[in-house]
Parts: structure tokens; sequence; C-alpha cells
């Protein structure tokens, strides 16, 4: 049979099975097959295009340096969206220790009000965009990462529960809450947001979560 | 509905369920109806925007230095095409590698980034000191020709060079044929300011008033490959109606850099959203914005890009049309002007 130029494969894993052999080739192709999913959960997950920048090129850097420990025992998608999510929730934690420098408020404290009707209306129409961003942002880590992987990663229950290592009946559970609390967000963007937590029998404790890198 | 309902509904919806299971659900109108509102946010949430060229090809350049490093000592690999023989044909359009890109640290990057919010900072603290010195000698010498409130310090950073030359280009001006705003959580709002005057805001504006300097060449010099610049905060005087500022002399004559920068249309009214969306909302997204064009990171499509020539002075002025729709957004020091198809300005 004759060998099919690398650039036609579309069998992750033969890419993966040539990219853990040296080629560089088959690397690049595989990465940029994925990198727009990747780049898409870290969106989700670390809630700004610039974080979820960073936080895709650090998964891409880890998916190649773990490249060689990855057994196939999972599908390449599962274990690539394990790393994204962990990178982006890495930068998300960067990025909370970064200093908020230029907020500048009144002296009274109250944040200044919108001048202009018009602008309140443009201001509107890109909060919509930013609507569902908030809205994860509020979610509790551990329902976001496993909404993302579902709803941005495609994953399916068993997948998930293989890349957060929790197992499916907590998915279930954490896809539903998640999504009830996204709803109930989305749905009160004018009343302040609730705090909610995770129901922590349902999670491990933090710190726990698994490094694939 | 319960727990057990909701999930129910959840598990439907990502095919999870029973065959009972799903004639449970297919028999009841309240869980088909959670199931819709569950598809909807499933749409919403899918909805991501596409990462830009650069940042995937800064990060697959990344990828592929850590690979190149980690097999450099290692023996060549072998021809892969047996290993390769037996897959399956393509489905869809082939993926072709292409030319390696510059390879961008995300180390330098973030250092550039908080090395310019620091900067900036420690600059906004000289100019509320100096501004308060000003008012203070404007209480007693008449013929001080301005002061500047405290309460008027808006964020601003400044270019080394005009610095040097001696002070901003003056020439962030808002349109004035479209009502305007601008999302300004870091703004104060001028006291004593008209309906006409309320039309028009800046993020920043810069003011040749008062300036202050504070010095990050080191370390811009080490992230950006010895080019020391100042950054520069200064104080802000918004209301159109007031006395203005008197502008230093060479206030109308733009630096050759930014003067060399032209506007830039854009037609995807996207793009003008993604730059919305990064000066928006909250204070650390204008501070990471604002990093961003000083770095040069942030593009004329919205988007970011790792090549760092723009200098650092975020003044945004985001432009609504009739509908109150987002027509157009500048930073006009970055001179990055952004104009959405069909609107005046």
């Amino acid at each position: 049979m004759p060998a099919v130029p690398i650039s036609d494969v579309t069998d992750d894993r033969a890419l993966v099975a040539a990219a853990q052999n040296g080629d560089r080739r088959a690397l690049d192709i595989l990465l940029r097959r994925h990198y727009a999913k990747v780049h898409a959960v870290c969106r989700r997950i670390a809630g700004s295009t610039r974080d979820a920048d960073d936080a895709a090129q650090e998964a891409m850097i880890s998916i190649v340096r773990a490249l060689p420990r990855f057994d196939g025992r999972s599908a390449f998608t599962t274990w690539i969206y394990c790393i994204a999510t962990n990178a982006a929730l890495d930068e998300l934690r960067r990025r909370q220790r970064r200093p908020a420098l230029h907020s500048i408020t009144n002296d009274d404290g109250e944040t200044p009000e919108a001048v202009d009707p018009g602008a309140e209306r443009a201001v509107e129409a890109v909060g919509d965009r930013l609507a569902i961003d908030a809205a994860l942002a509020d979610l509790p880590e551990d329902f976001r990462m496993a909404v993302v992987l579902r709803d941005v990663g495609d994953l399916d229950y068993a997948e998930i529960a293989d890349a957060l290592d929790i197992p499916v009946g907590t998915v279930k559970s954490r896809i539903a809450r998640g999504r009830a609390l996204l709803i109930q967000q989305l749905g009160n963007r004018d009343a302040p947001p609730e705090r909610h937590s995770a129901d922590r029998s349902d999670c491990e404790p933090p710190g726990e979560r698994r490094h694939f890198s | 509905m319960n727990d057990d309902q909701l999930e129910l509904a959840n598990a439907y919806l990502d095919g999870e369920v029973t065959p009972e299971e799903r004639a449970v659900v297919e028999s009841d109108a309240a869980l088909l109806a959670e199931v819709n509102r569950l598809s909807e946010l499933r749409v919403v949430l899918g909805a991501v925007d596409r990462p830009s060229d650069s940042a995937r090809e800064s990060a697959i350049a990344a990828a592929l230095a850590a690979f190149d490093a980690a097999t450099s000592s290692e023996p060549p690999a072998e021809s892969t095409a047996a290993a390769l023989a037996s897959a399956p044909a393509p489905d869809g359009p082939p993926v072709t590698p292409s030319a390696p890109a510059n390879v961008t640290s995300l180390d330098a990057r973030r250092r550039v980034r908080l090395t310019r919010g620091l900067s900036a900072a420690a600059a906004a603290l000289i100019v509320v000191a100096g501004a308060v010195v000003i008012n203070q000698r404007g209480d007693d010498d008449s013929t001080q020709p301005m002061s500047v409130e405290r309460d008027d310090v808006v964020t601003a950073s400044q270019e080394a060079t005009d610095a040097a030359g001696g002070g901003p280009d003056g020439t962030a001006s808002a349109p004035t044929d479209a009502p305007m705003m601008v999302e300004a959580p870091v703004t104060t709002t001028p006291p004593n300011t008209t309906p006409a005057a309320a039309t028009t805001t800046a993020l920043s504006q810069t003011d040749a008033a008062s300036q202050a300097e504070a010095a990050d060449a080191d370390a811009d010099a080490d992230a950006d490959g010895g080019a020391a610049e100042t950054e520069t905060e200064v104080a802000a005087e918004t209301d159109s109606n007031a006395q203005a500022p008197a502008p230093p002399p060479n206030a109308a004559a733009p630096s050759a850099a930014t003067a060399a920068r032209p506007d830039v249309v854009i037609e995807d009214a996207n793009d003008l959203i993604a730059v919305a969306e990064a000066l928006t909302v909250t204070p650390p997204d204008v501070d990471a914005a604002a990093a961003d064009c000083a770095d040069g990171l942030l593009r004329p499509d919205g988007r970011y890009d790792d090549a760092s020539s723009a200098p650092p002075v975020p003044v945004a002025v985001v432009t609504t049309d009739d509908a109150g729709g987002l027509a157009a957004l500048e930073l006009d020091d970055c001179r990055i002007v952004l104009r959405a198809q069909g609107s005046g300005g």
C-alpha cells in the first residue's frame, strides 16, 4: 500500500504516532488541527481573548512536552483539552494576581455614570457579548470546566470524567448545575450576581487537579 | 424542576440517556422546554471567536521550538511512512504547515505588560502629587493660566519621544458628528459637564499642563530589544465647555511616530466589538488593553499581535451610530482609528 502523504492524514492516532517518532511535520499538522478548539476552551475558561492566547500557547507547549508520555488510552482530544483546561486555569490565576493599576473612581467611590443614552445602548450591545464571559467567570471552577469541556470541547461525559478524573455521575451533576447557574445569571443580568460555590462533596480539594505537564 | 429532572434534561440534550429516559423526557413538556433552554445556552457557549492568525502561529512556533529543543540531542527520526501507510484517507481539506513564525516568550510578553503597568501606576502617583502642587500654587498665584483638578485626573501614557519633544501631540480629539460615548469605567465625569460636552468623553486624554515621567527604560530594554521607553501619566481636563488648558507650544505638531500611522478602516463590526471588548467593562481589562496597545500587541483588527511598535498613549473613544449601535472606536494616540462600515467621522 502506498504511503499517504502526511499532510493528508486525518487520523489523530497516526499523527500522534508520527510525532512521537520525531516527525516534526506531523506534530505541526496535529497542533494546527486542534489549535482552534484548544483556544476556544481556553477562551471560555480564562474569559478573555488575550489570556486565551497565552493559555493556548502554554497548552501547545505542554502538549509537545508531554506527548512522549501520551499512551493513547484516552482520545487525543480528551487529553489535550484537559491540558488546555489546566493551562487556562493557570492563566486565570496568574491574571488574578496582576494588580489593577488604572482603577480610578470618584472621591465617593462611585463608578462614573454613562453620560449618553446612546452610549448605554452601545455598551449594552457589547455587554450582550460579554455577559456570557461574566456569567462563566462567576461560575465555580469545577462547574465551568465541565460545562466548557462539554459545550465547547464536545467531549462526552465519559471523556470529561477521564479528563477531570472524576466519576461520570459527578460530571452529570456539574454540567446540570453549571448550566442552570449560567441560565440564571444570563436571565438576571440586571440583578446583582449571586455567588455560588461548588458542592465540595462533588469536588476534589483545590490543588489536586491533575496536571499532565 | 428538581435536580433529577434537571440532570435528565441535560443528559437528554447531551445524548447521554437510556431509551427509557429518552421516552420520559419526550413525554414531558416541561422537560422539553428545559431542553430547549439548555440548547440555546449551548449555542451561545459554543460561539467563540476564531483565534487570530498571529496568536496561532506564535503558539505553534513556540510549541515546535519546544519540540526542537527536546529532540535536538536525539538522532533524527526515521521515516514515518510505514506508520502512516494504513492511515485513512482524509475527510476534509489537508492541513498544510506554514512557514515557521517567530517564537514569542510569554514571560517576556507578560513582563512588558506588568512593567508598563507599574510604571504607569508610579507615574500616576507623581501626577496626582503634581496636580495638588499646581492647585496649591494656583490658589496663591492668580497668573497661573490653568489648574488641574484632582478629580479630573485620568490615566494616559505618552511615548518617550513625545515627552522629550515637549509634550503630547494633543490630537486626541473625539469625533463630533455622531452621538458619542465612552465606556469609561476608569474615568471621572467633570462636575460641570454640559449636555453638549457630555456626548463626548475619553477614557483618557492628554494634557500637557501637567505630566510626570516614570522611567522603565531598563525593563523595557530587556523586553523590547533595547527600545527604552518612558511612560508618562498625565492629568486631563475633559470639560470642553470649561476653559480648556492651553496647549503647549508644540502641541499641534504630532510626533513623527504617531503621524506616520494611518487610520484603519474595518468593515466587520465584530472586529470593532473585539476592541471595545478589550477596553470595556472592568478596569483590569482597560489596563490590559492600554498596556497591549502600548506594547503594540493590539492590532487594528481588534486582535492581538506580538509586534511591538506603537507608542503608549491610551485614548479611547467609542462612537455610536444613530441607532445607538457601536460605530467606531478610536485609540487615537496609538493611531489606531477604527471606523465601522458606513459610519462617518
